[in-house]
């Protein structure tokens, strides 16, 4: 079953905050091979994280 | 040779400040920064011999900023609301305007008007997604423990710091990438 960029997206943003299922996991490699918009979309909610963690204090 | 209780005094803004990016209450934020400056002077002796005072004093913040999410979440449950998603896909669920790469974003960490873009950004975000995102990010708490606390379901948790996270980019992307 192919993903929609919203499904991508969700996925992306899960697997930050749990571990992904195996079919998770498979589904969201092969949409991101093909889709620029979302693997831009990843590394940019990574960034977050790491801007998130230098915020004062 | 200044007073212990004046320099802890001299960080009220700061604190005041950090609170409120968290908190989005004013009076909440006070009450908070309050009660940490309050335990800070009556825990003068816990400060012994560490170096940094601001490092010290927002480490008691944190813990008072969190206490205060727990009641304020008691206060008000969000419902969830599709509106700012369906801007960003069209009705297959593919992006309208697909994110673009950023240029060098790690560079970017160390430039302060960056993070004032940042925290601008966080200010935008609904109170309850915005505290769940803090809670997350910037506190670093496990996703179980952030639902628990606030007492929402991982699924709600979820929805919540991914529509945190689809705002912030959208937002730093319109006001500082595309500039």
């Amino acid at each position: 079953m192919m993903l929609s960029c919203k499904e991508a997206t969700q996925l992306v943003s899960q697997g930050l905050d749990r571990r992904l299922g195996l079919c998770e996991r498979v589904a969201l490699r092969l949409h991101l091979l093909i889709c620029d918009g979302c693997t831009h979309f990843r590394k940019q909610a990574t960034f977050l994280r790491k801007a998130m963690r230098r915020l004062a204090g | 040779m200044t007073s212990f209780r004046s320099r802890v005094e001299a960080e009220r803004p700061y604190l005041l400040r950090y609170a409120s990016l968290q908190l989005r209450d004013a009076h909440a934020a006070e009450d908070v920064v309050q009660e940490a400056l309050l335990a800070a002077l009556a825990g003068e002796a816990g400060f012994a011999g560490r170096s940094n005072l601001r490092t010290w004093l927002t480490g008691i913040l944190k813990h008072k900023i969190v206490d205060a999410i727990r009641r304020l979440s008691r206060e008000a449950a969000v419902p969830p609301d599709e509106e700012g998603l369906q801007l960003l896909f069209d009705e297959r669920g593919h992006w309208i305007d697909p994110p673009r790469e950023w240029d060098d974003p790690d560079a970017l960490l160390e430039e302060k008007q960056f993070m004032a873009a940042l925290e601008e950004c966080l200010g935008r975000l609904p109170a309850k997604t915005a505290q769940v995102f803090m809670m997350r990010e910037h506190l670093g708490y496990d996703t179980p423990e952030i639902c628990k606390e606030l007492g929402l379901t991982s699924t709600h948790c979820w929805v919540l710091l991914y529509r945190a996270r689809v705002a912030l980019r959208e937002c730093l992307q319109q006001n500082w990438f595309s500039r």
